[in-house]
């Protein structure tokens, strides 16, 4: 245990949040992707957080270095494609005219930024307040 | 007293304040992870048997520091996520033990600076 293994800490965290941003990011450029190398319309996509023990292993005796790692990033079927009418779109259904859009909710994806955002903030202080830590550490004696 | 630990009493409650600084370290990473608990260091146990002295050789000595350190989980409000971490908290408290290690390090310092001059003054005058 040192103050370094603290800074691996936060380290994982922003770099969980920033796969965050960038996912929510690639959500919303593509709120209005029709076509997708899978086929259909782009599908929104949701991090998943967990939690995770790294380095060395008989640390985590007393709690050891923890952290988060993004465990997964999935597809959200929990949601339908947004349907529209519309004859003379290209990906219109040519039977019935209408186009599947992706299931992608703006507003959803702006607040998902910001908590992302946040977060990311959140393990810059901790980071600064542990770099005070280790300075005045680096001080003493002198 | 210059070799070995200078101050075991400050050494160890710096220790403690790193220590602590992880955990709530740990806890503001994990905000946004499902089903995590906020959990935090306690102190008191080991105040108690950081007081306990080896007075015979029959005693047994107090255990190792890390051992000493317990990790419980805080009680908190669960989100939608079953997550009990309070930012709020998290960061004041995070700031209170950074001052309070800064603060034990000011004492050691101050205690480093007496040592100093007791070598460079005292066999003056």
């Amino acid at each position: 245990m040192s103050l370094f293994t603290a800074l691996d800490v936060n380290t994982s965290g922003l770099t969980a949040q920033r796969r965050r941003f960038e996912v929510t990011s690639s959500n919303l450029n593509n709120a209005n992707t029709t076509r997708t190398f899978e086929g259909g319309p782009y599908r929104r996509k949701d991090v998943v957080f967990q939690n995770t023990t790294f380095g060395n292993a008989l640390m985590s005796a007393d709690g050891g270095s923890e952290g988060v790692e993004v465990g997964a990033v999935l597809d959200d079927y929990s949601t339908a494609f947004d349907l529209r009418y519309e004859p003379g779109h290209p990906d219109a259904d040519p039977v019935t005219g209408y186009v599947s859009y992706p299931n992608v909710d703006t507003a959803e994806e702006m607040i998902n930024m910001m908590s992302a955002a946040r977060s990311y903030e959140a393990n810059i202080s901790a980071i600064s307040i542990l770099k005070t830590m280790i300075n005045r550490t680096l001080e003493l004696g002198r | 007293m210059i070799d070995g630990r200078l101050y075991p009493n400050m050494e160890d409650r710096m220790d403690w304040n790193a220590r602590r600084h992880q955990s709530l370290s740990n806890n503001i990473t994990n905000i946004d992870t499902p089903g995590f608990h906020a959990k935090d260091v306690s102190f008191s146990e080991q105040i108690r048997l950081l007081t306990v002295s080896v007075t015979n050789p029959k005693h047994i000595a107090p255990i190792g520091m890390d051992s000493r350190m317990q990790q419980y989980e805080v009680a908190g409000n669960a989100d939608l996520k079953n997550n009990t971490v309070d930012l709020d908290r998290e960061m004041a408290e995070m700031t209170k033990n950074g001052l309070q290690y800064v603060a034990m390090l000011q004492f050691v310092s101050q205690k480093l600076k007496t040592l100093r001059s007791a070598i460079n003054e005292g066999g003056k005058g």
